[in-house]
Order: structure tokens, then sequence, then C-alpha cells
């Protein structure tokens, strides 16, 4: 296949290409924010799991627009990779489940009565291919998220994070419900209809009453040993599915021809940056020069090497 | 529910105490007894998939009994079971939930107690216990929880007692960590459940990404780390004492790189009291390593499914490896072990040589001898011997074979006890009599220029080409007969491949494939003593020749052919008696790139050829099965198939860096080798859509599955009593996946399957349902017209690259006394456009016209013979009549896309029944009547919000008592029936197939829902 194919399959890739964002994912969020506004008048934002930093890249142009006090924006960027530099955004190398960057997110902002107005993850594990273990690790990423936005996150404040639907959705819908007054599932128009991606915009930040928050996981340590239910239909928690903007009636399972207006030019482009270091990085590097078909390739490692 | 097939990942597999295999399949477990080699599925399931089994054997029980946890998700159940040789009986003890995934299950000394690790690293330590009055119960006696608490990817426990117990996990950062659960001094035992809280032993960084397994071997101190990095690293252990985890180093030995994809599991053997390694993973290999990660053996197993699991049988030798097809598949490896191939392969010392020469061309005449024409243009021969003893061949001294004249050899072929030296202009025919006597049969000049084919054909008769193209078929041993046939004049028109068919009295045809690629049909005229070319295939297996035509079957109007060639695939070609022409009906793909030979050992059919620098003998039903390295297929090389002790061998001769060498390979250890078990041929990756040819004729009496996925392939497979699917043919058409399948029934035994998939692919083909022969009829690429007018025009047209998403089929009669048909085949494709394709009654594509719709379309239904009903990602529903003309209606039945839709038409009624399933996890219904030509009025109209907890990827209309019904399924993988008139939706089951793609339901009432894998189930 060649070069452009890609782009003619996937009109976000090219448009995050030419525009200049990371990843096409920044599309996401710029439609999730054409529906639900929840970009409007924010400062202080974090971006949870960020690299490679198209959602930060999102926030450090939609916080910064149309304002004279730039001192007052505040964004910060967590990822336990570190990632190219953003104008205007603070980078966290730490771990979303410690307590430490927690404390340091809310140091930066100012303290306890600065904390964040709007918390964002668009984390992903590596998928497996078995969609229960896939879904599960997902479950654990948002709840991980959710863990630490309790924390951030002031009272009245947003969320939106990745989830993948399968079939113990209804069970995250109810957590999360515990902590925000509106629950929502966004597909924007830039997730591929065939993907099982779907994005929870949970609005209006209400710590229940007496809930200290925890760096604790509710899945973690509280481990319960339950007699098998039997076999009734799970309550089905309705949550109101929304749909996001068609904010450039593009769309994501369309194919498009590379010249979108007549006698427009299409020029290719690279990416704006290549995935960090990929598992695969080493022994793409040592194939480059040999074949592993019928053989394999050793390496001896030193005493003590790690 | 009662399910009559499951085939879907399975991720975990046990040998059992006694020898049986048991593995997971989806929720369910399946048993195989190998001295019987019979399969069955266990009463007891789980809900979700099965994720590992652990296994123990209960010593002081009165009968062989042991005891199994399996468990899935954060699903856990504890079986016991009594064996003997033949029987397994299965009962469940406990059965319960966790609030976490289950990363690990282990036994302890007491098969009463066993711990449960989570996927974040907390040890959960049992007491079964069995109480007559109560219910027998597991009860947690202790728990541990680490401070590490990354989600483990894998995990390994070691250890039989509390103390003893070291785990071992690995995470997504690639780190390995190593933590004890229970110190000695802080358990105490009087409180009825302990908890305490363990810091992290050891943290070591090890894989750039995911571990994916570890295992740890107690004697050699070994450790072994699978990870998505591709490689296994082998560590060793460094401990004060056997007990002592205090102080502990890790070393990294070495890293293995044999796999091209990720390596999912990796377990520590061994044999002969050597530790080794055996890794599997997602490129359907398996390779066995040595302790310093030096490769032994890698072969590909699965057949391109992706590979799980595996255990290895240390009493047989044997690997059971199980994959994304849930088929369990076995190979011995004891030879490989026992590195016996090694042995088998011989260097031929050729004697009395004059200084620098050698043989240049080398075949078998017989079993044990060898003949071989030396680059000095000497024909030779030696006989072999074999000693069984030092497994060698025993090479006797070379004698020389006079030829009247020496001269420069270009071709030497050898069949039977003949032998064929060619060279300029002139041939050489020698037979071979007893007591090593040869006679010269022929020696003259029979051609104008060099040689260059010699092709024994069938009885005494041969056929002979020059590079000037001048071509003999000649006939008798003294050639007496000379028979001239026309080669068409081209650069290279020299044969490669040649097959004769006589049909008695009535036709006799040459088939020959020449250098160019171009195969060419000759009849053969006796009294004039002259071919005619009847018919020509240009480049049947691309630019070069065939190497091999085979003949499958004569029939009484079709001659079957089978050729191969350098291009990585099979040809079935067919010559019509009747008119003389030969068309290639399939193309089917092997992993084989130059394919040379096709030998029937044992009444299989086994490809001999090349792979690269490798020989290799491949089966459809064996998959490779050998694999030499000779230094690839541009040498002089040659096989015999021999028997020694009622045991047949493989022979290899070939030249390599001017050295004769022989390889002997036992054979009935490639039919046994992978023990035959009974293996389904279903798509390795995603089936996207699935269609039923119900049993409609006496011919045809069992149902037909016509499935095509994300493998590029179109299955069609039988459904067989016991609900055991069986492949019958498999379509390889495509380039890339297939979405779109649509069945017209165009008479009693045959149907035509028009398929559509990625790179603007349609194709069609005509199967015919008594003997599943297909004709592949047509590949057609959209916009193919106008790219080509552009070609000639200079012109770049950045085109779209589409996809077809969904099609659908109407036939039409184009003249009035409906003698004449023709098709309008609609597309809805990924760039927006609906497009119609007129196909002809030869089922050209005449026309191609496009109607852009805006959106990404997703599904096209036509019903009533002049309507097309089409729906997107913007979750409308619009209705076209045949002209591709918009009618004024549009129907808003989802807030994104349409994922699934089904319709149903009452011609009488003029009723139109339209169900989707959307994006937005809703099910919406609408009945539409006709009024008149083009309008239409909703009768009724309904959406189920969240009828199902993530997208409706399947819908399916049918008929129950009250009438018309519905059932949906989705990605929660449950099942519910939708009760039209209340609306109503009621659950059905669960199922373990996950990212279902649809489902349907047959007249017998079964449901076939698929996706990753499919179930069949039968409907109450």
């Amino acid at each position: 296949m060649g070069k452009t194919s890609k782009d003619k399959r996937d009109i976000y890739y090219r448009l995050a290409k030419e525009e200049g964002w990371r990843a096409r994912s920044a599309f996401k969020l710029l439609q999730i924010d054409e529906k639900f506004h929840i970009l409007k008048d924010v400062t202080r934002a974090v971006d949870l799991c960020a690299a490679p930093g198209s959602w930060t890249q999102v926030l450090s142009k939609r916080l910064y627009e149309n304002r004279t006090d730039n001192e007052e924006v505040k964004i910060i960027a967590v990822d336990l990779q570190a990632m190219a530099p953003l104008p205007g955004v603070t980078q966290i190398q730490g771990d979303i489940t410690k307590l430490s960057t927690a404390q340091a997110i809310i140091d930066h902002f100012g303290g306890e009565s600065q904390k964040a107005q709007l918390v964002i993850c668009d984390g992903a594990p590596d998928v497996t291919g078995l969609h229960d273990i896939d879904e599960y690790i997902q479950s654990q990423l948002l709840l991980a998220a959710l863990s630490i936005t309790t924390h951030v996150l002031m009272t009245g404040g947003n969320f939106v994070a990745k989830i993948f639907r399968g079939k113990d959705t209804n069970l995250l819908y109810s957590q999360l419900r515990i902590f925000f007054e509106k629950v929502s599932i966004a597909k924007p128009a830039s997730s591929r209809n065939s993907s099982i991606e779907a994005f929870v915009v949970c609005q209006n930040y209400r710590c229940p009453d007496g809930y200290i928050p925890q760096m604790i996981n509710p899945m973690v340590d509280n481990v319960q040993v339950i007699v098998d239910e039997t076999n009734s239909n799970v309550n089905h928690k309705l949550i109101p599915f929304v749909v996001c903007g068609d904010m450039r009636g593009f769309d994501s399972d369309m194919s498009y021809s590379l010249n979108l207006e007549e006698n427009s030019e299409y020029t290719y482009k690279e990416v704006v940056q290549k995935p960090i270091s990929p598992a695969y990085k080493e022994i793409l590097e040592k194939l480059k020069n040999c074949s592993i078909k019928h053989s394999a390739i050793t390496v001896k490692h030193e005493d003590g090497e790690k | 529910m009662e399910t009559e097939l499951t085939i879907t990942d399975s991720i975990a597999i046990k040998i059992l105490q006694g020898g049986a295999i048991l593995s997971g399949v989806g929720n369910e477990l399946h048993l195989h007894l190998p001295n019987t080699s019979k399969g069955r599925v266990l009463a007891q399931k789980l809900r979700a998939k099965v994720h590992g089994i652990a296994d123990v054997l209960l010593k002081n029980a009165p009968s062989n009994e042991g005891r199994i946890i399996v468990h899935g998700e954060k699903e856990c159940m504890l079986m016991q079971y009594v064996y003997d040789e033949y029987e397994y009986t299965f009962r469940q003890l406990s059965h319960f939930r966790l609030t976490d995934w289950i990363s690990y299950a282990h036994f302890l000394q007491n098969p009463n107690e066993f711990v449960l690790l989570t996927a974040h690293s907390v040890v959960l330590r049992f007491l079964y216990e069995e109480n007559t009055q109560q219910k027998n119960s597991c009860k947690v006696t202790a728990k541990s929880s680490s401070n590490e608490k990354s989600t483990l990817y894998c995990s390994h426990i070691r250890g039989r007692t509390n103390e003893d117990l070291i785990i071992f996990g690995g995470n997504a950062f690639g780190e390995l960590l190593i933590w004890k659960p229970f110190i000695a001094d802080t358990i105490s035992r009087k409180i009825d459940c302990i908890e305490i809280q363990v810091e992290l032993k050891h943290r070591q960084p090890a894989h750039n990404g995911v571990i994916f397994s570890i295992d740890f071997d107690d004697k050699s101190n070994l450790l072994t780390t699978t990870s998505d990095d591709r490689s296994i690293r082998f560590w060793k252990l460094e401990r004060t004492s056997n007990d002592s985890w205090d102080e502990l180093k890790i070393n990294a030995i070495a890293s293995g790189y044999g796999h091209v994809a990720r390596v999912f599991q990796g377990k520590i053997i061994h044999f002969d009291r050597k530790p080794m390694a055996v890794t599997v993973g997602e490129d359907s290999h398996f390779c066995i390593w040595n302790s310093k990660a030096e490769l032994l053996f890698k072969q590909r197993i699965q057949f391109g499914a992706v590979i799980w699991n595996f255990e290895y049988d240390k009493y047989t030798h044997t690997l059971y490896t199980v994959g994304s097809t849930g088929n369990l598949l076995a190979y011995n490896v004891e030879d490989v072990l026992r590195m016996k191939s090694k042995i088998f392969s011989t260097t031929i010392i050729v004697t009395d040589l004059e200084p620098n020469e050698y043989v240049a061309k080398a075949k078998f005449l017989k079993s044990n001898m060898l003949v071989g024409i030396t680059n000095r243009n000497r024909l030779m021969y030696a006989l072999l011997q074999y000693n069984k003893v030092n497994y060698i061949h025993e090479c006797g001294p070379w004698h020389i074979i006079d030829m009247h004249k020496k001269y420069k050899c270009t071709v030497f072929e050898v069949q039977d006890n003949y032998i064929a030296i060619c060279g300029y202009k002139r041939l050489t025919l020698i037979k071979y009599c007893q007591k090593n006597e040869f006679d010269i049969l022929f020696d003259a000049d029979i051609l104008d220029g060099v040689i260059r084919s010699f092709h024994f054909l069938n009885n005494n008769s041969f056929l002979i080409s020059d590079e000037s193209g001048k071509c003999l078929l000649l006939e008798g041993e003294n050639i007496a007969i000379r028979i001239a046939v026309p080669l068409p004049y081209c650069k290279e028109p020299w044969t490669t491949t040649a097959l004769r068919v006589k049909i008695k009295q009535l036709k006799d045809y040459l088939l020959v494939s020449n250098r160019m690629g171009n195969t060419i049909l000759f009849k053969i005229d006796y009294g004039s003593a002259k071919g005619t070319c009847v018919d020509t295939i240009r480049h049947l297996h691309g630019s070069l020749g065939a190497t091999m035509f085979y003949l499958k079957e004569v029939q009484k109007d079709y001659i079957f052919i089978q050729s191969a060639g350098h291009d990585g695939s099979l040809r079935m070609l067919s010559i019509r008696i009747e008119s003389d022409t030969i068309v290639s009906h399939q193309r089917t793909f092997i992993p084989v790139a130059w394919v040379e030979k096709l030998a029937v050992i044992e009444n299989n059919e086994f490809l001999l050829g090349f792979n690269d620098n490798h020989f290799v003998i491949w089966a459809h039903d064996y998959d490779i099965s050998v694999q030499i390295p000779c230094g690839g297929g541009h040498r002089s090389w040659h096989y015999d198939i021999t028997s020694e002790d009622s045991r047949k061998f493989l022979q290899l001769l070939f030249i390599k860096n001017k050295v004769l060498r022989l390889h002997k390979h036992k054979l009935c250890n490639i039919l046994s080798k992978s023990i035959k078990m009974l293996r389904n041929q279903w798509h390795t990756r995603a089936c996207n859509i699935l269609n039923i040819i119900e049993p409609h004729h006496i011919e045809v009496p069992f149902s037909i599955v016509v499935s095509a996925g994300d493998d590029n392939m179109v299955k069609i497979s039988k459904l067989m009593s016991g609900g055991r699917l069986e492949q019958c043919a498999e379509l390889h058409s495509h380039i890339s996946n297939v979405r779109a399948l649509k069945i017209l029934q165009i008479q009693q035994d045959a149907v035509l399957i028009f398929t559509g998939g990625g790179r603007a692919q349609l194709c069609i083909a005509l199967l015919e349902l008594k003997d599943f022969r297909v004709h592949e009829l047509t590949s057609y690429t959209l916009n193919k017209n106008e790219q080509s007018e552009d070609e000639k025009t200079q012109t770049y047209r950045p085109d779209p690259e589409t996809r077809i998403m969904s099609c659908d089929v109407v036939k039409v009669n184009t003249n009035n006394s409906g003698n004449k048909v023709e098709y309008f085949v609609f597309l809805c494709c990924s760039d927006g456009y609906l497009r119609k394709l007129h196909v002809s009654e030869s089922f050209k594509v005449i026309s191609e016209i496009a109607f852009y719709c805006g959106c990404c379309l997703l599904q096209v239904r036509t019903f009533a013979n002049s309507y097309i009903l089409v729906a997107g990602t913007n979750g409308k529903i619009c209705i076209f009549n045949l002209s591709l003309v918009e009618l004024p209606f549009e129907l808003p039945h989802h807030a994104s896309g349409v994922n699934a839709l089904d319709i149903y038409y009452e011609p009488n009624t003029y009723m139109l029944h339209i169900l989707t399933g959307g994006d937005d996890q809703s099910v919406s219904y609408t009945s539409l009547e006709i009024q008149n030509e083009n309008t239409f009025e909703i009768k009724k109209k309904f959406c189920i919000e969240n009828a199902h907890s993530a997208q409706v990827t399947a819908v399916q209309l049918t008929f129950d008592n009250e009438g018309l019904c519905a059932y949906t399924s989705g990605l929660d993988q449950v099942v519910n029936k939708i009760h039209l008139r209340i609306p109503a939706t009621e659950l059905v089951c669960c199922t373990p197939i996950s990212d279902i793609k649809g489902l349907r339901i047959d007249n017998f009432k079964r449901c076939f829902i698929y996706g990753c894998g499919i179930q069949i189930f039968k409907l109450k």
C-alpha cells in the first residue's frame, strides 16, 4: 500500500497532520467540547496520560484563546513517559496512581482553593486482542484517573475520559454517577464507528457527603467474596446517549478523496510526532539487517545487566 | 439455551492427571482424551471466558481423582474429577466471584487449600470445606496485599506451602515484580482470616513493553519472561539459600528474538534433565529455545491463528497449543528435542572425480541409486546404503555410465528407469536395466537449438522444446513418433511443465506452460501428427511459467486440473471437453512460495517446494510439516519416497556449494506428528458477515454457511449433525477484508456469491452445492473504468480508496421472454457513495453509477424488487428507486451509526418492517406501508433506548408464535429478544463471542452469532 493510502482512508489522520495536531484524537476532544462546552471559561486543566500530547495541545490552544490574562491559565500534563514540550503547559512525569502526583498538581494550581476545573484522560492500554482483558484494563485506567480526579478536581468541575464499551460498562457508569451529577456517553464523529471506544463526559463534580478522597481503587482493597449471582438481567443503568456535534461534517469511517475541494492541491505530510519508542522498536532495528523467518536472534546479556 | 457449537478464543489449557487435556473455549470447557481422539464439552461452564486452569492430584482418594480450579475474569469454579483411561467424570464443588480480576490460581500442598492472585496483587488463601448439612464452601483464610498496585498482565506462583509462596508478576511497563505474601512470623492461625500488607521484594525492569508470561523453574533457578517486544528473556536467580528470598539477585542471561509478533506464552520444559523453553505467540508459531536463548526449532502450527497458550506433555513429548480459533493442536517434538533431524543429513562424497570436477546435476534413479552428471559432462551413478545403527547413508563408489559422445548438458531429467540428457540440439535417452546395466535408447540431434526442457508424460511419451520454441511430442522408447507442437513465438518460448490427458477415442489434450507464464491447451491429432493450439490462459501464475499440472478429476464433460507456480498459489483449471476450452476456476493461496511437485502419500496430497532458502513440504491438513535449509530453489534437487520397516521416509537430494547432500526425513512422523484432532477451519480473524443456505433440495440435505471475514477469506461450510462445521470450499479472491455478502440462488443446486470489501473490490463466484466447486466469475474494482481512461490520457486522478460496507442484488430480466438474466448490484461504500453496478449475464460489469449520500454508508437492502433502503453513520434511513433516484422520504432511526439492519417485506399487504441497531445502544423499529408508487406511510415506529449496554451490532427479524419478532445483540455480548407488538426487550442469553458483528436465525430456530468466533445455539 502506498504512503498516501492511510491519508485516503482516514480523514482525521490526515487533517491532524495538516493542522499540526500530534494525533487524530485531538478532534475527538474538540468535538466533545462543541457539544458539552467543557473548555468554556476553564483556566485550570489537567491532562492525564497525556503523551503524545494531542489533548494537551487542544487545551493549550483553546484555554489561551482570546485571553489577555495569560498568567491565569494553568495546564498540567501528566504521563509516565516524557513528551515533547508544549507552550504554556507544565509537564509532570509521574504515575497517576500516586498521591504525590496529585499533590504536585494541587501545589501547581496554588493549593486546595484553586483546584482544577477540568480533568481529561485519553489514555488507553496496549490492547491484547482479548476484549475482556482490554475492557478490564481500560476500566482500571479510568478508575485510576477517577481516583486522582477526586483529589485534584474542584466541586462543580468536569471530567472526560475514554472508555471501552463492552459487557461490563454498566458497572462503570454507576461508579461514576456516585461522584458526578451528570454522566453522558459521547461518541465523537472522529471516533470510528467500528471502534469499541467511547468517552464518558462527567459534569458537575460533587463529592458524596462524608467522602474523603483517597488514593484507593475500589477494585483493589475491598475484595469480598460474593457467592455467584443468579443469571438475572443486570439492571441497565440508563445513560443519556449524546452524540457529539458534527463540527466539520467529516466522518471518520468514510474514505475521502485526497483533494477535498476541486483544484486544491494535495501534498503528503509526515506525522507531527511519531510514536515514542514502541515495544517492537528494538526488534525492528535488528530486522533491518537480517530475517528471522527461519531462525532467531540471540542477544547475550552481561552479568547483572538489566 | 442449548449450545450446538462454540468457536472462539481458547486461552487456557491443562493436561489433567491421567493425560486428558482440558481446554477452555470461550466460557466452555472442552475435554480431549488422547487415546480415543474424542472430545466433549463439559456441562459445567463459567459465565466469563476461561482464562486459567489449575490442577492437582488427590492422593488419598479411593480412586483416581483430581481437582481443578477454573477461572475467568472475576469468576472462579472449583471442580473435582474421577478418571480412568477412557472416561472422566466432573462435578462442581464451588463457584463464586471476586470483585477483582483473577490473574492466577494455584493449589497448595493440601488440596483443600488454594490461593488466588488478583490483578492488583492481592493473594487470597482459600479453604474448601465439605459440609453435609450446609452447602460446600470456600472460605478465605488469609489475605495478603502487596504495596505495588500496578495492573498485572501476567503472573506466576511458586511454592506449595504458605511460607514457600513466591509471587511473580509482570505489568504493562515491562517490570517484573517479585514478592512473598506470607512471611512466617506474620501468620497467626488463631484468627478466622488474617489480613496482611507486604512490601515488594524485587522490582526488575525486564522488557520494553508489556510482559505477557512468566515461568520459574526451582531446580535450575531459571526464570523466563516473554513480552510485547517480541522476545523471550532468560534470567538466573541467585539466592543465598533455596528458602531465602531476602537477598535476591536477578541476572539476565540472554534474550531470544524468534517471533515476528507478540510472544504471549513462554514456559520452561525439561528434556534429558536440561531446561529449555517453549514460546508461542501472535504469529502462529512456536519456538523451542535452549537456556542460552538459542533457537532450536521453529514451526508454524495454528494455521495463522493467534496462539494464546500451550502445554507440554513430558511423557509423550507433545506440545498442545490453543489459539484464537479454539482449536487444540498437537505437535510431537521428541525428534526435535533429541536433535535427531541433524543426523539425517548426510554429505555424499563423490569418488573418482578429476580435479575441479563436481556433480552439477543429480537425481534418484531408485531409492538406493543416485545418478549425476558432472560439470565435465560425465554421467555417473552410485548405490546408497543406509546404516541403521548410525542413521547415516553410506554411498558406494561412483561408476561412469558410458555415453557415445560427451556434450554440455542443459537438461537432466529422470523418471522410473529412464534418464534423459539434453544439450545443444541433442537428446540422449538411457534406460536402466537390471544388474547395473544401462541401455542407450536414443542418442541423436533432434531439435535446432539449445534444448531447454524435457518432460516425461504418461505412457512412454515425452515433450521436448528448445530455445527457439521448437517443440516435439515424442512417443515410444526409440522416439519413433514425433508430433510437432507449435509453441507461440516469444522471448522465452520453451515449456516449464506439461500434462497430457487422453480421453479414450475422443480427445487427446496436451496442456503446457511456457516460460513467459502462459498456459496453452493443444489438441493432438495423431493422424496428421500435429498439435493445434485451442485455448490459452495468460499469466496463470504470474509472469513465470507454471511448475506443475496435476490431473484431479475427469468427468463426463469436464477435466479438472490443479496447477501451481512461483506465485504462492494453486489454481483449479477445467477443460470443457465439448468446446475444447480451458478456464481457471479458483485460486487458493498457500504458504509455499515456489511449488515444484505434488506427491500423494498415504492418500494425502503434499506439495513440495521452496520458501526462501528452505525446502518445504506442505499439506492443507498438516500445514508446513518439513523444512530443510537447502539454499533455495535455484538448484538441482530431487526427492524420493521410500519405505523401510513399513515406515515411510522422504529422501531429499540437493546440491549446495557444489557439494551433493542427502537429507532423510521420517514421513510417518509428518502424519503422526500433528496428532489428528478434529480441527475447525474457521476464520483466523474476525468474521464480518455470514449467511445461511437452508437445506432445500434432496441433494443438499444440510444447511450451508457462507461466511467472510478480516482474514480476506470467504468460507463455505456444511453444518453437520452434532454442531460441527465442516469446511467445503474457500475463496481467496479478495485482497483485503470482506464485509459485504449476498447469496443469490440461481438453480436448485447452484448459487451466486457476491462479496465486497476493502480496496473497493467486488467479487462474484458461482458455487455448485452438489460438489462444492467454486467458479470465480468476476473480481471488479470500483471506478476501474474511469481509472483506465485516465491512464490513457496520463492524468492523475486522486481516487478514493473506498471500502464496500454492504451489498444487495436484484435479478432482472432484460427481455420479455424472461430468459436473459442480468443483475443490479447495489453497494454502499465508505466514501459516502451508493453505487449501482449493472452486471451482464456473463458477469461483466456493464456500467457503474454512483450517488453521493454524504456519510459513510453502512447498510443497504433492496425490497419489492423496486426499492433500495440505505443507512449510514448519520443514523438516518433513506430510500431510493432502482435507478438510484432518492425518494422524498427520510427516516431518522439513531443518533449515530446504524450498525445493524434487517427488513421484512410482506408483498400482500405492501408492508415493510425495518429494524435497526445503533451505535447509540438503542434498537429502532419502523413499519411502513407502500401506498402507491414512491410514497410511504409510517404505520408504527418505536425506539428502545439502551436496549444494550454497548453498541448494537446484530439484529434479525423472525417469527414466533405471536408473529413477527426480533433478536438483537451487540458488543455487550447479550442476546435480546424484541417483542414488536408491546414493544419490550427480553434477555435471551449471554454469549462468549466478543466483538459481535451480526446474527442469523435459520428455519430450525438456530441462532448463529458471529464476530471474534461463532456460536450456534438453539432458541426456545
